[in-house]
């Protein structure tokens, strides 16, 4: 049985040969717009004051960090579909199946590889966002914006694994109802920008997206037993 | 002999399209078998199943004596894939997949795919998505040589590629797997390459294996004979005879192909009333013997 250590170096080094360009892009993008967006904010407390700014906070609970909303989904879906669009280009998952690895084992590394860089593309970003705001905010109102914050990055990796498991599914109807999954649960990633509305809902949201991981699993049991419309 | 690859009792339909129904080979340790079958009588199914990719409804393949199902991750080290159509990772250069492919075998040899790389003059950090259909069958051959397996599995391997493109694989595939004594099963639409290349062949027509056996047996005594009749009507009479296999008549002319003698068809076409002139033998390659067997429809 090969160990695991020595199947993530060359899967590792496979994936790093097609997502480097897009993380790149995503680092440059994610970087730019977080700075930005904080920009934006130093600003505003430059031109109004921080007073204005901290009453705007608490009176219509702004967040300063809208501008970031959209991106972890985007970044999650690019992720997925640059990873594994040229896995299923002319079945070359096949080529990754046949190598001398377990099966389970070589899909958790490539989503294993997925999700580091996801979070490293995140961390990056929430880093600039909160490096700006913790020394200008008391700690309620940089709470008050972390909290807002933190559904978008969670709907950015739940986007990744129902669109691997989408891209990565050999049958239309599985495939049709991995987009609904998605859409449906994007939607509650995504019902309110209100801060704290997600506090009671966390673990909610780590059960969806740990859930949502295991169905590439799935769909890459169904293309090696040859399932197919 | 050893038998390396073993299918017993395969039925695999899709739907309720019936592909074969208790197919069952083997093949013996050190010899390249052909799989030969016109398009649909379920080759590309075969190689799914025996690649780990299709799990038959019923029966089963052994490789190594293992089952394929549930083989070992680490014997898959041991059987070199050919996927139809030469594919590769796309994404990457020359290089780059000789560098992949090194960390995944333990018993890598990059020698025999540089060479072959160089005999084709394309750069190291040339990218596999450029590359022609015949470089690319290259590359997945250069691989297969490289990654050293006991079984090479190849699926197609001259689709796509020129006459000489396919004959600097066939060359180097017979002499790579005789030298080592290498066990491979090929498919291939075109049958003067599997000719030139395999020890065995299995010809399959729909739902069954017509025969298995050496090609150089198989050509030594299967006939192709011709005649000329004025009752061409009365061929009917030999379409159901199963030691004759698919006579066609054109005007007054027939063909048909046979393991029988010249002696024991006379005496067949005899028994059958049959009146024929200029009965003649022609000794057939093993397109013909396909086509004879099989039928041309």
């Amino acid at each position: 049985m090969i160990n695991i250590q020595y199947m993530i170096r060359p899967l590792f080094y496979k994936e790093w040969m097609k997502t480097r360009w897009f993380l790149l892009l995503t680092f440059i993008v994610l970087v730019g717009v977080s700075s930005y967006a904080m920009m934006v904010f130093q600003h505003a407390v430059s031109r109004k004051g921080m007073e204005h700014l901290l009453i705007m906070m608490l009176m219509r609970k702004a967040t300063l960090v809208h501008l970031v909303k959209y991106l972890p989904i985007g970044v999650g879906l690019g992720m997925a579909i640059v990873q594994f669009v040229p896995e299923m280009h002319k079945k070359c998952l096949k080529l990754t199946l046949h190598l001398p690895f377990v099966i389970s084992k070589s899909i958790g590394v490539m989503l294993a590889w997925g999700t580091l860089m996801l979070t490293l593309c995140f961390a990056s970003s929430f880093l600039i966002i909160f490096g700006t705001l913790y020394g200008p905010l008391p700690s309620e109102l940089l709470a008050q914006s972390i909290s807002t914050l933190y559904p978008w990055y969670a709907a950015g990796f739940f986007a990744y694994f129902m669109t691997s498991a989408t891209v990565l599914e050999p049958t239309w109807g599985w495939r049709i109802g991995y987009v609904l999954i998605t859409a449906l649960g994007l939607r509650i990633f995504l019902l309110s920008d209100q801060p704290f509305a997600y506090t009671h809902f966390t673990w909610e949201m780590i059960g969806l997206i740990i859930l949502a991981s295991t169905l590439s699993w799935q769909s890459v049991h169904r293309f090696k037993v040859g399932h197919q419309d | 002999m050893t038998a390396i690859i073993e299918c017993k009792n395969l039925t695999h339909s899709y739907g309720k399209r019936l592909i074969y129904e208790n197919l069952n080979f083997e093949v013996p340790k050190g010899r390249i078998l052909g799989l030969l079958g016109k398009n649909g009588t379920g080759k590309t199914t075969t190689i799914n199943i025996l690649s780990g990719f299709l799990r038959p409804q019923r029966g089963a393949c052994k490789i190594f004596g293992d089952d394929i199902q549930s083989m070992p991750a680490s014997l898959r080290a041991n059987i070199g894939l050919l996927i139809e159509g030469h594919v590769q990772y796309q994404f990457m250069t020359i290089e780059q997949i000789e560098r992949f492919y090194s960390q995944c075998y333990p018993k890598w040899k990059k020698e025999p795919y540089y060479e072959l790389m160089n005999k084709l003059k394309v750069a190291p950090k040339q990218r596999i998505s450029r590359m022609s259909c015949g470089q690319r069958s290259q590359v997945a051959l250069g691989l297969i040589l490289a990654q050293d397996p006991e079984l090479l599995i190849l699926d197609d391997f001259s689709l796509g590629l020129d006459p000489g493109y396919r004959r600097l694989f066939v060359d180097y595939l017979r002499d790579y797997a005789s030298s080592e004594n290498k066990t491979v099963f090929l498919t291939s639409h075109i049958i003067q390459d599997m000719e030139r290349l395999v020890d065995d062949c299995i010809i399959m027509d729909y739902g069954k294996i017509l025969l298995q056996q050496p090609v150089k047996q198989l050509l030594e005594t299967i006939h192709c004979y011709q005649f000329e009749t004025d009752e061409a009507s009365h061929i009917d009479r030999l379409i159901d005879d199963n030691e004759l296999y698919n006579p066609t008549c054109l005007g007054k002319k027939v063909e048909l192909y046979s393991f029988l003698t010249k002696d024991a068809l006379v005496k067949k076409m005899h028994d059958v009333s049959i009146d024929y002139q200029h009965l003649s033998s022609a000794q057939v390659n093993l397109e013909d013997a396909f086509i004879g067997l099989t039928g041309k429809y």
